[in-house]
């Protein structure tokens, strides 16, 4: 549906009279926002994965802290 | 309604009288394995591979999974679908995680403890306001949800069904602590497996595939597009969203520190392998309405409408609608006492340890436990009656438990950061992935929350590296 105000009126099978219009606007987020937003979740959850899996492989030798 | 008041009321009050008798006796049944405060609250350090996978599975299978799942499904496509089962990935993010973490605390019993030990007071109260207020409404939107289905399935009033799950999940976490929410989350989540499978199944057989895809690219075709900004948006944020929910809440953190040492690693993947396909499942469910013919009028109940027509044409009858209130019975249970005995563990042991009035005496614990889950379970039934739309609440606790990803995971991996900056961090990411929530949309919330939160603890990291001072000073958990 392409952006802006649009109008629908919806008619029962076999009737005659036509409903009230109803009023929708619709709008969509910018193409370049919408790629970039999913640029930074791709890059935040690739650096999550790394992080952890880093982070596992650099600490797995390690003892347990005494407490 | 689509399925409205499909079980008599005798039917319905019989099916959750039965239910809940069953659940408070096996709590009663249980609880007698917890003599003291540490069995009480971590089912003595020594829950098994079957039993903790079960229980992290049917905690993370809440009504959302079964009712939010389709929606997503009906409204967002195929990308709809997989966007909600990455909840899984944070189960199997934690696996690693959880190794880490019983290494960092051996004697560790609340996620608190952590962030006491690495961020000082300061970070744990920050952390104790944002859990709280994500766990708060996590239950009472569980509580609603019971309400309302109760209400739809069944014709019991609102107030009363609610009133009555709650009841039933804060008297068998009274009697019986961890062990009783264990125990029962085994048999809940068999119940919600062979719930789905069975759906599954029938849903399958009724169906010819390719005429079912065929009906989708003539009617729906939007649902099967590659390209659906909110969809892949919602791709990444749900899966930051389930990453900030697993990392920092107590509910994964007191089942880790409960399972016998080298189980809860296995027991998170396990548990995540079992949980992704049920999103699927359900989202499939939702996706055959069309093809089935049938005119969805609300998308929030889409999952068990298709589930009540299949299990209807293959002749189950009445035992339709029994066997969806069972299971949407099962999986709200099973979350609503993980979050009870996990939100009163975090106040019965945290506050008064953290706040320097040291761990309450054993001769005291069990009525304090007492008083902590009743007032918890009041205080959620107290908020359930409005029906406030508070699901809006848990949506937007989004990207506060989101701004907790990265301070856990430098926490718990990295040997320096500046501990000002990540603390820091926490609050621009929370705040500034709220303005997202209300002005760019909510599946971008998470995203953004994380990312400004990863950008602080980086630099926190980097900041520490040229100094000495930068360590942070680890203190008694």
């Amino acid at each position: 549906m392409a952006e802006g105000d649009h109008r629908f009126r919806v008619q029962a099978a076999g009737a005659s009279d036509w409903s009230a219009p109803a009023q929708v606007t619709s709008h969509y987020m910018a193409r370049e926002k919408v790629n970039l937003l999913l640029l930074l979740g791709g890059l935040v959850v690739l650096a999550t994965g790394a992080a952890i899996v880093h982070g596992h492989l650099t600490s797995r030798s390690e003892p347990e802290e005494t407490s | 309604m689509l399925f409205a008041a499909s079980i008599s009321p005798a039917t319905g009050w019989t099916v959750v009288i039965l239910l809940s008798l069953l659940w408070v006796a096996l709590g009663i049944h249980w609880g007698r394995k917890a003599k003291d405060s540490e069995g009480f609250t971590l089912a003595g350090r020594n829950i098994g591979l079957a039993l903790g996978s079960a229980t992290v599975m049917a905690t993370w299978v809440t009504s959302n999974t079964i009712m939010l799942a389709p929606q997503f499904a009906y409204t967002k496509g195929l990308w709809g679908v997989l966007a909600y089962a990455t909840a899984s990935f944070g189960l199997f993010l934690f696996a690693p995680m959880a190794m880490r973490i019983r290494k960092l605390l051996p004697k560790g019993t609340t996620a608190g403890d952590f962030f006491h030990l690495k961020y000082g007071k300061a970070g744990w109260l920050l952390f104790l306001i944002i859990t709280l207020t994500y766990s708060l409404s996590w239950l009472v939107t569980m509580a609603v949800a019971g309400g309302e289905l109760l209400n739809v399935l069944t014709g019991i009033p609102y107030l009363t069904g609610m009133s009555i799950i709650l009841l039933v999940c804060v008297l068998y976490t009274l009697f019986g602590g961890l062990y009783a929410v264990v125990g029962t989350d085994f048999i809940q989540s068999l119940i919600i497996l062979l719930g789905i499978v069975v759906i599954g199944a029938l849903v399958l057989t009724n169906l010819d595939l390719d005429d079912t895809h065929a009906q989708l690219a003539q009617r729906q075709p939007m649902l099967l597009q590659t390209y659906m900004p909110v969809a892949l948006l919602s791709f990444f944020n749900i899966m930051l969203f389930g990453f900030g929910e697993v990392f920092h809440n107590n509910v994964w953190w007191s089942r880790t520190f409960a399972m016998r040492k080298g189980v809860a690693p296995k027991a998170f993947i396990l548990a995540g392998l079992c949980w992704f396909p049920i999103p699927i499942a359900a989202g499939f469910i939702a996706l055959s309405a069309g093809p089935l013919g049938l005119n969805v009028t609300n998308t929030n109940q889409v999952g068990p409408a298709v589930a009540q027509h299949v299990l209807a044409e293959a002749g189950f009858g009445p035992a339709a609608g029994i066997l969806i209130l069972v299971v949407l019975f099962c999986s709200i249970a099973s979350s609503i006492d993980s979050l009870l005995a996990a939100t009163s563990d975090l106040i019965l042991k945290d506050v008064p340890k953290h706040l320097g009035k040291g761990d309450l005496p054993e001769s005291k614990f069990r009525r304090a436990a007492a008083i902590v889950i009743m007032g918890t379970g009041f205080l959620a039934w107290g908020l359930s009656v409005p029906r406030w739309p508070l699901y809006e609440v848990l949506y937007a606790s989004g990207p506060l438990v989101a701004a907790l990803i990265w301070p856990v995971i430098a926490g718990i991996y990295w040997k320096s950061y500046r501990r000002g900056l990540v603390l820091a961090g926490i609050v621009a990411a929370a705040t500034l992935g709220l303005i997202a929530y209300f002005t760019l949309g909510w599946y971008t919330a998470s995203l953004i929350s994380a990312a400004i939160s990863m950008l602080f603890c980086l630099t926190a990291k980097l900041a520490a590296r040229g100094s000495q001072h930068a360590s942070p000073s680890p203190q008694k958990a």
